[in-house]
């Protein structure tokens, strides 16, 4: 990779994400994130050179709202930064976090995430859509989501079994992580076929929930970071790629998935993965609903076009299996807007540290990092042992 | 005894007025003075865009080629919503089930989100063939265009 | 030295309002301009990071509506919700991270389509500060106040301060038409927020201003060779509540500028720089500011209009391009500072050119009072 210099997560700390955090404010609640992260990485604020927060605001009809709540960061008198990109803000601003200590500006940065959805009307901010056109049809992720389902099962041939079997991992390994929305162990299929159709052919089990929640990461230079951390997760790779504005221009969107499979590419090229089933120990996903993550197995890599379906039934992405992926439960149990994409990187680095607990995958040392937003924003990280 | 936790009510009541700008003002125009569907083609990709919009976004160039589309088409995508999602025009639920679809207007390369006529699902496949449902008396916005009917032979 | 330069400059007229132009197209113009200045396409630009607030524009997401014209459309972008300096800096250390050669920044505003002042009431804390009514106005009166009882009354000198602006904005191309305001009609016009004036508050417009940065390597690459280089950089932000905060006191812009001049090497602005740019949103903010941004002492912002330093002709000219009181809008407004510092070490600040400039200083700021600041030194 051809940054200045390398970065590592030295440390990360999430809240315990869950409907409704009444108990917190917005502002406490990045706090219990950002002192979490902290002590995983031993460091004290002061140890801090700037802070990036990463939020979708409008969701609780608030703005600037980082300059409240940059204080439960420690942000107060130093650098703090908001990136607000939909879905991707927590992975944007996972990847502008690591830029700018690559850039020699900051030697440590700390990147809280945040969404505190049960104060606001996600559907009202979701329906501030472009005032033109998608206005007077917006029916959320739920309703574009299902359009763009409707082409990618009949041509890529994946049924509701399969996609209800992405929902059952997903919950079950949620099970097995303190810090997840949603965790039913005893998920089944049956079950997720059976729950209330929201749009055809989505079913309210295998669709993300709203939550309450925050999450940060601690990011270190080189030096810093070996000093610190017996086990840096190093950034070894980022890639964004934004796409058209409205959901008719995307062809074949979960199909074609064009943003994802060109931010992979080139992140796969900056790191040297050519097997990507092969060469990540985990993959953390950004999955907004079951289908999704079958779509990403193949915009990844990780199987030919047509095989996601097999790839799923084979168990290859159980945590038991070749790649495990979303140990943490994914997004489909756990959905903070502004922290999904910090909460996808952090549990890729935990792993890496070996903190994973029991959903830890054995030996992890390369970790694949996903993040997805509005229609078809894509970011790609990846996490290494190996600084390269 | 655990206190209650404190709550701080705001209610959000802001007005905006969007400039609808020159695309879209000419597509308006169009729709409520002619009933005409306008989209644009890049003169580099040659790709039909709905809506019209300054640039190909693939190209980057400025695109002024108008060009009549629809009003059938053909369904490229479909669903039919149970959720009584806010309708943003009225502030209220959409009664549901609703039918909603991708189409692609003859002559367009993008598609266009929009109501169906049809919410059974077992009447509703990839590739059917639909027509544009005006609203009369046209007024100039999206609701111009009240849904697609789907053509049945 | 930041690792960066700017190879390419572009701003859209501002103007109080813009009824034929949706944002996209608004942005075009100034991407257009930015990229003709340049002297390069599309194809070469890297990477994008845009600056854009959703409730101001009434959009989820705001960004999208830009992606196709700044160039976004499978290419990585970034949206710092905030000021467009901020921006700016954000995508400097992109730059130099080795990430991208290249880099568009475009920040976007259209004031007349929203409300601005009630917009402002949500971006202050929803617990204790909002449900009073606090918002931009009120917490710039509070402020104005403060530094009035710990400085002694400075109505007049403010009145000047728009005069001095008004007046310099009909010299350049790009601010709205309107009339130079007189000090004593600023002195006469309505009470808004005691101790502030209508005519104290800079004028709500809609515009865009896109700059394009690079790597000193790739500019060199591209054949630039009008590139001004961001020596320094720095930001900071200070507590949120008013009251944990001296109003007066400026500490996070004098953190940023102390940042800022350390990279650049600079060590007393007033005797190493020729102008400055900074973000004034009303009046009395602009010797405030002067003051945090080291220029003089605390209190003595007023001193160095009236001895004639900041104005045009002065010894350091401030906002000779009108700044935020001659037109330009929240959110742009620090990365339109950035435009006209970047214009004036080139010497193509048309109308409002200072004479012999080798650095320059913009800033930028966003928040209730001025609570965060960014600033940036720009030389040849």
């Amino acid at each position: 990779m051809k940054w200045r210099r390398r970065v590592a997560v030295i440390g990360t700390g999430q809240t315990e994400h869950t409907r409704k955090r009444d108990d917190v404010s917005q502002q406490e609640l990045v706090r219990e994130a950002a002192r979490r992260a902290l002590a995983d990485a031993e460091m004290t604020p002061g140890d801090i050179d700037a802070v990036v927060l990463a939020n979708m605001e409008l969701f609780e009809g608030r703005a600037l709202p980082e300059l409240w709540c940059a204080e439960g960061a420690a942000g107060a008198g130093k650098p703090v930064l908001k990136i607000a990109t939909g879905g991707t803000s927590g992975t944007s601003g996972a990847i502008a976090g690591a830029l700018q200590v690559a850039s020699g500006m900051f030697d440590t940065v700390l990147v809280v995430g945040f969404e505190k959805q049960s104060e606001g009307q996600t559907a009202a901010g979701m329906a501030l859509t472009d005032p033109m056109w998608d206005r007077h049809v917006a029916s959320a992720a739920i309703g574009n989501f299902a359009l763009s389902i409707s082409q990618y099962m009949a041509e890529r041939g994946v049924t509701q079994e399969q996609a209800a079997k992405v929902a059952v991992k997903a919950r079950r390994n949620a099970a097995r992580n303190p810090y997840a929305h949603l965790q039913q162990p005893g998920l089944t299929v049956e079950q997720v076929l059976a729950s209330s159709v929201l749009a055809w052919p989505i079913h309210m089990l295998e669709m993300c929930p709203t939550s309450d929640g925050a999450c940060a990461l601690v990011y270190a230079a080189e030096e810093v970071a070996r000093r610190r951390c017996p086990r840096p997760a190093w950034v070894r790779a980022a890639a964004t790629r934004h796409d058209h504005p409205y959901i008719g221009d995307l062809d074949r969107r979960l199909v074609t998935m064009r943003t994802l499979r060109d931010a992979a590419r080139e992140a796969y090229a900056q790191a040297g993965v050519t097997e990507p089933l092969e060469q990540f120990d985990v993959a953390e996903i950004y999955e907004p609903v079951s289908y999704a993550e079958l779509a990403w197995y193949e915009a990844l890599g990780f199987c030919k076009e047509g095989e996601a379906g097999r790839l799923i039934e084979d168990g290859v992405t159980a945590m038991d299996g070749q790649l495990p992926v979303n140990p943490s439960g994914g997004v489909l149990s756990t959905n903070p807007i502004g922290a999904s994409g910090v909460i996808r990187t952090a549990e890729a680095a935990l792993q890496l540290h070996g903190k994973g607990g029991q959903r830890q995958v054995p030996g992890a040392r390369l970790a694949l990092v996903t993040g997805y937003g509005v229609y078809a924003w894509s970011d790609v990280l990846i996490l290494s042992s190996d600084p390269g | 005894m655990p206190q209650p936790l404190l709550r701080v009510r705001a209610s959000l009541d802001l007005t905006w007025h969007y400039a609808a700008g020159s695309h879209f003002t000419r597509f308006f125009e169009a729709l409520r003075d002619d009933g005409l569907i306008l989209a644009l083609r890049c003169p580099a990709c040659r790709r039909v865009y709905l809506p019209p919009r300054p640039v190909c976004g693939n190209c980057f160039r400025r695109m002024e080629e108008w060009v009549p589309v629809g009003p059938q088409g053909t369904l490229r995508a479909f669903t039919v919503v149970h959720f009584p999602f806010l309708d943003p025009t009225t502030g209220q639920p959409r009664p549901v089930p609703f039918g909603m679809g991708l189409i692609q207007l003859d002559g367009a390369d993008t598609t266009l989100n929009h109501y169906l006529d049809e919410t059974d699902l077992g009447r509703l496949e990839l590739g059917l063939r639909v027509e544009a449902v005006l609203r009369e008396p046209r007024q100039g916005d999206m609701g111009d265009i009240r849904l697609f009917r789907v053509l049945r032979p | 030295m930041t690792g960066a330069v700017v190879i390419g400059v572009g701003q859209t007229a501002y103007e109080a309002a813009k009824p034929h132009q949706a944002i996209p197209e608004m942005v075009l113009e100034a991407v257009e301009r930015a990229l003709g200045d340049a002297r390069i396409g599309m194809e070469e630009v890297d990477a994008v990071v845009t600056a854009s607030v959703d409730l101001w524009d009434g959009r989820t997401a705001s960004n999208i509506q830009v992606t196709e014209v700044v160039g976004a459309v499978m290419k990585p972008e970034a949206r710092v919700a905030g000021d467009g300096l901020l921006a700016a800096i954000h995508a400097a250390m992109t730059v130099a991270a080795g990430a991208y050669g290249t880099v568009l920044v475009a920040a976007h505003c259209k004031m007349s389509e929203g409300q601005h002042w009630a917009c402002s009431n949500w971006a202050v804390d929803p617990i204790c500060q909002q449900p009073l009514g606090l918002d931009f106005l009120s917490a710039a009166g509070l402020q104005a106040r403060a530094y009035q009882a710990r400085h002694g009354p400075g109505a007049r000198h403010w009145a000047r301060v728009v005069e001095k602006n008004t007046r310099s904005a009909r010299a350049s191309p790009l601010a709205p038409r309107g009339p130079a305001r007189s000090a004593a009609e600023v002195m006469a016009s309505p009470m808004i927020a005691d101790p502030l004036r209508a005519l104290d508050a800079a004028p709500a417009t809609d515009g865009a201003c896109v700059l394009i940065l690079a790597s000193p390597e790739r500019a060199k690459s591209l054949g630039c060779n009008r590139a001004v280089a961001l020596l320094g950089a720095g930001y900071a932000c200070e507590p949120h509540y008013l009251g944990d905060r001296d109003l007066t006191a400026t500490e996070a812009l004098a953190a940023a500028s102390r940042r800022a001049y350390a990279m650049a090497g600079i060590e007393r602005p007033l005797g190493e720089v020729q102008v400055v740019e900074c973000s004034e949103a009303f009046s009395y903010q602009e010797l405030l500011w002067c003051e945090g941004l080291g220029l003089c002492g605390p209190g003595e912002g007023a001193r160095l209009l009236e001895d004639g330093i900041t104005v045009p002709g002065g010894r350091l000219p401030v906002n000779p391009s009108g700044g935020m009181l001659g037109g330009s809008p929240f959110v742009v407004a620090g990365l339109a500072r950035l435009a006209e510092a970047v214009l004036q070490v080139r010497g193509e600040a048309a109308g409002r050119q200072v004479a012999g400039v080798r650095r320059a200083i913009a800033h930028g700021t966003h928040g209730p009072a001025g609570q965060h600041h960014s600033v940036v030194v720009v030389g040849a």
